[in-house]
């Protein structure tokens, strides 16, 4: 922007401050929540302007260069009094339908959808409690370039580059949709200003807020608790639609139908769509129909794929990590014995999540097998036989099996 | 006890003076006002256009948290504790302080408290980044290794500041000149006294947290860990039972500093003097009971929403009750504007901006909207850099000729004023507006819808932090400049420490003066 808007920008604030205001949002509570918004405001706005233009006055009246002689007063009980009781029956008055709108904001009963939020770093799962649904929804571009500065010159035309999702979260409009919002490790906050939420999500701890969207439409949003690096990362897409859609749509992504779903979302969305990214299709899950093992091509090509969306906001595309994010390269875990290297995406440790009820047995093999042999991992003689290797489904599921029946063994 | 300062970098060393401790407060408290003001810039020009710049997340959130920290605990305590060390002993008319040596010590914990929690920048091991509010658990389970270098800093910041604040406590109980009560005490001890009660009531609290963390981190337990039965929640509450407290830690003494300058520049006692005790009083104790207000997003119980609702809006009243104060005691009074008074008006204004987005932030489903948005750094960002700052400025402005006998321009303190004014409110309102809009705070990228007012905001703040060499300038001038102060320098100021030679001999009041009534009428 040049300098000259800029000037212009600020003289006219006000103007521009519509463009900056709440939003009044879509739901019958964040009409309300922006009603009392602006009544503070111009309550505000009202005791701001008396008190300056009081201000104002003696500071020009009461001056000793136009000759005003200092009174000697110093107390007057009456004044004081008033002054004293008058803002307070002023927060009486403002207190009153604030209660009542806070009672049906916290009223999240009988709900008609019941959707689970889940905050992690760095992304949302959502799981429909109603029927069965559940998956991730990430940034769209890649968030490890976005968190890198890395974006392409085309995604950064978009005017919604960071707040698109791969996967968005389909609700139908007209019902009340409770959302359960939680998280797995740190704390994230689930910020949809159009719906009126704004919720944390604890960790150990579920709280539940709702909705009643009148409107179909595209609601953004983003986590607006700091959660780490990638913060700025998480975005957050609500498409409302109407019954019969939502109905199709949950068919749809029963059946595991994802040309289906993306239909339903492409359909809906009003603006032709940037906004869902066709999901990568699966290189090794084709192999597998065929009945062949998965060369170690396909396995990398689809490691790759599963590396960047899932691994790189922490251990950084080029696997050096960052922070306590530890580097990827020589790493004692991926270039030694393989099983305690699967034992460890399966289950986490410490800061890293657990993988085993997000990604498929297929996908931790592809992406064991990539980070094996990334970055020189698979040089057997600085790092030993067990450096490299080409990983199926099948070890990872054997591993999977073996630390189960320890478990049940052992409880 | 000699008459004169030893000579050379040791005295600075092993002063127990109140006046070379002062100085060193003062003196420390404007280097970080620059170090963590650059951290700011930092921060603003990567938030100048989407897209990360230069700064990667992981920096950015560590700038974010040092920025924060080091502004609270590095320049505004001890400017306030400069001012308390100065001004105390000369306002109610003692030799010194109580305990001159624990006085030294305060002082000299608090740079290597500093330098403790920035050493993570220079040993690597990220700094902490987790934001001032540092919550569990990004700062136990997922805290960098220079979270424990920041707790520890914590704990010497605090017992700073304990100490400190049981030496004021001391000095005003017991080395008052003989004639003058509690209630005859000019307005801006009182403040103090009661700013160290509070001092004293949260910073242990503040320790306590700190230590739990400590132990999540290294020694297995769970006090915010939910997996292992503990809470992150009660890390929100501790924090804040501490963290709301100490914003008024922040703002009482400026509160007593501008009661100071209005009477002076209006020529005219300060209006309700009992009442202004009062209410300091009053908020005080209300601050106790207001913490869930930075929390209501949490999921808390509504019955707790609105009880907090309910005090945070009756804190207002209190506040407000300043306000009209001093806008009272300006009122029919015969005003010059020299710089003191300039940044004392500048200061009534732009806190009361400050304090009314406080109201709107009061109101609980509003709140739902706002929370953790620009509009409350906006809303902070106003009362704090806005607001006490331009009070510790004017008091500044009001004293330190006082103390070294030489005076500063006064056009270029106005032009100090005008610059701070206006690149202030270019800094912080457009942020109050981005927040509205629903951009998050914290974020060192953003959509690109939010581009325009992040400009803005970039440029005021640029325009605000060199605004402040002239203050520097302005300063030196008290110290090394040519021109005089004379006996009387505001033709209105009453109150013990004025009735002193200028400029300020090394030991004042080895004799007590006597005292009747309240001096400062
Ligand atoms: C939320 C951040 C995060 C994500 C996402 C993540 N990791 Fe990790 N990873 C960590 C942390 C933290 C550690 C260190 C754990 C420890 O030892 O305490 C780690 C450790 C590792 C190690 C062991 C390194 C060593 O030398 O100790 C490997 C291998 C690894 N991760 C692979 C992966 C892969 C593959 C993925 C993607 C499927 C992944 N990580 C995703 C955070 C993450
Ligand atoms: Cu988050």
């Amino acid at each position: 922007m040049s300098f000259g808007k800029l000037l212009l920008c600020l003289f006219f604030q006000s103007a521009f401050a519509l463009k900056y205001n709440m939003t009044p949002g879509v739901t019958p509570m964040s009409h309300q929540i922006y009603d009392l918004h602006m009544i503070i405001f111009y309550i505000c706005v009202f005791i701001g302007v008396s008190v300056f233009c009081v201000m104002m006055y003696t500071l020009i009246y009461h001056r000793r260069s136009v000759g005003a002689k200092a009174a000697q007063f110093h107390d007057n009980l009456w004044v004081e009094v008033l002054w004293t009781i008058i803002p307070f029956l002023i927060l009486v008055v403002m207190a009153i339908p604030t209660t009542i709108v806070m009672m049906r904001l916290n009223d999240a009963r009988d709900a008609d959808v019941n959707i689970k939020v889940i905050g992690m770093q760095w992304k949302w799962r959502y799981e429909y409690l109603d029927h069965n649904i559940a998956f991730d929804s990430n940034l769209a571009p890649s968030i490890a370039r976005a968190m890198n500065g890395q974006l392409t010159e085309a995604e950064k035309q978009d005017p919604n580059v960071l707040l698109q999702v791969d996967e968005p979260v389909v609700v139908p409009i007209h019902k009340k949709i409770r959302f359960l919002v939680t998280s797995t490790d740190v704390i994230h906050a689930w910020f949809v200003p159009e719906l009126g939420i704004n919720r944390d999500c604890n960790p150990g701890f579920i709280s539940e807020t709702w909705a009643y969207i009148e409107k179909p439409g595209i609601y953004r949003g983003q986590c607006s608790q700091l959660c780490g690096s990638g913060h700025a990362f998480m975005p957050i897409v609500v498409i409302a639609v109407t019954q019969e859609e939502y109905d199709a749509w949950v068919k749809d992504k029963q059946a595991g139908n994802a040309d289906g779903v993306n239909q339903t979302i492409k359909k809906i969305s009003m603006s032709p769509d940037q906004n869902t990214q066709t999901k990568q299709a699966d290189p090794a899950k084709a192999q597998e129909q065929t009945g062949e093992a998965p060369t170690k091509e396909a396995l990398m090509e689809q490691g790759a794929v599963v590396y960047e969306k899932q691994c790189a906001v922490c251990h950084q595309l080029s696997g050096q990590g960052q922070g306590i994010f530890p580097s990827l390269i020589g790493s004692k875990v991926a270039t030694g014995p393989v099983q305690p290297h699967i034992y460890q995406l399966l289950f986490g440790k410490n800061a890293m999540p657990a993988f085993k009820n997000i990604l498929s047995y297929e996908e931790i093999a592809a992406v064991i097998t990539y980070v094996r042999n990334m970055w020189g991992n698979d040089d057997q003689q600085k790092y030993g036989p067990d450096a490299g290797g080409v990983y199926t489904a099948k070890d990872v599921e054997a591993i999977y099996l073996k630390s189960k029946s320890n478990q049940d063994k052992g409880g | 006890m000699s008459d004169e300062p030893e000579k050379g970098l040791l005295r600075w060393v092993t002063t127990t003076n109140h006046k070379d401790i002062g100085t060193l407060y003062l003196v420390f408290s404007l280097a970080m006002f620059f170090l963590s003001g650059a951290m700011a810039l930092l921060i603003r020009t990567e938030l100048y256009r989407p897209n990360l710049m230069f700064l990667s997340p992981l920096f950015y959130n560590q700038l974010v948290t040092s920025h924060g920290l080091i502004m609270i605990f590095g320049a505004i305590m001890p400017a306030l504790a400069g001012f308390a060390n100065w001004q105390i002993p000369l306002m109610i008319g003692a030799a010194d302080m109580a305990f001159p040596r624990l006085n030294n010590w305060s002082f000299w914990l608090l740079p290597f408290a500093i330098l403790l929690l920035v050493s993570p920048y220079f040993i690597g091991g990220p700094a902490p980044d987790m934001g001032w509010t540092f919550y569990a658990p990004l700062s136990t389970t997922y805290g960098p290794p220079g979270t424990d270098a920041m707790i520890f800093a914590i704990h010497m910041l605090g017992i700073s500041s304990i100490l400190a604040s049981i030496n004021i406590i001391a000095t005003i109980l017991n080395l008052r000149a003989p004639g003058m009560t509690l209630w005859d005490m000019p307005i801006f001890v009182w403040s103090w006294l009661i700013t160290a009660f509070l001092i004293l009531a949260i910073m242990p609290v503040l320790a306590g947290t700190v230590t739990m963390m400590l132990t999540d981190r290294h020694f297995g337990t769970s006090f915010f860990n939910a997996a292992g039965g503990g809470s992150p929640l009660l890390f929100e509450h501790l924090f804040w039972f501490f963290g709301h407290p100490e914003v008024y830690v922040l703002a009482l003494p400026v509160f007593g500093i501008i009661s100071e300058i209005i009477p002076t520049f209006s020529r005219k006692p300060l209006f309700g003097a009992m009442s202004m005790i009062y209410a300091i009083l009053a908020i005080a104790i209300m601050s106790f009971v207001v913490w869930v207000h930075h929390m209501f997003t949490t999921g808390v119980y509504l019955s707790t929403q609105l009880f907090f609702m309910y005090t945070t809006m009756i804190v207002a009243v209190p506040t407000g009750v300043k306000v009209f104060n001093w806008i009272a005691t300006m009122y029919k009074g015969a005003i010059t504007l020299e710089p003191p008074m300039m940044f004392a008006v500048g200061f009534v204004f732009l806190f009361t901006l400050g304090g009314l987005t406080g109201v709107m932030l009061a109101i609980v489903p509003a709140d739902y909207q706002y929370h953790a948005t620009y509009f409350v750094v906006g809303h902070f960002h106003y009362v704090i850099v806005s607001g006490l700052y331009f009070g510790l400025v004017a008091g500044a402005y009001y004293w330190v000729p006082k103390w070294t006998g030489k005076m500063y321009n006064f056009t270029l303190a106005s032009w100090h004023f005008w610059l701070s004014l206006i690149s202030s409110n270019i800094t912080f309102w457009p942020m109050l507006l981005v927040g509205l809009a629903g951009m998050p705070r914290r974020i060192p990228d953003y959509n690109l819808q939010f581009t325009d007012f992040n400009q803005l905001a970039t440029f005021g703040a640029f325009a605000f932090g060199l605004s402040q060499i002239l203050f520097v300038i302005a300063m030196r001038q008290c110290i090394k400049g040519h021109q005089k102060a004379g006996q009387t320098i505001w033709d209105g100021a009453k109150g013990l420490e004025w009735r002193l030679p200028t400029p300020l001999p090394y030991h004042t009041f080895s004799e007590p003066p006597k005292v009747e009534g309240k001096t400062y009428i």
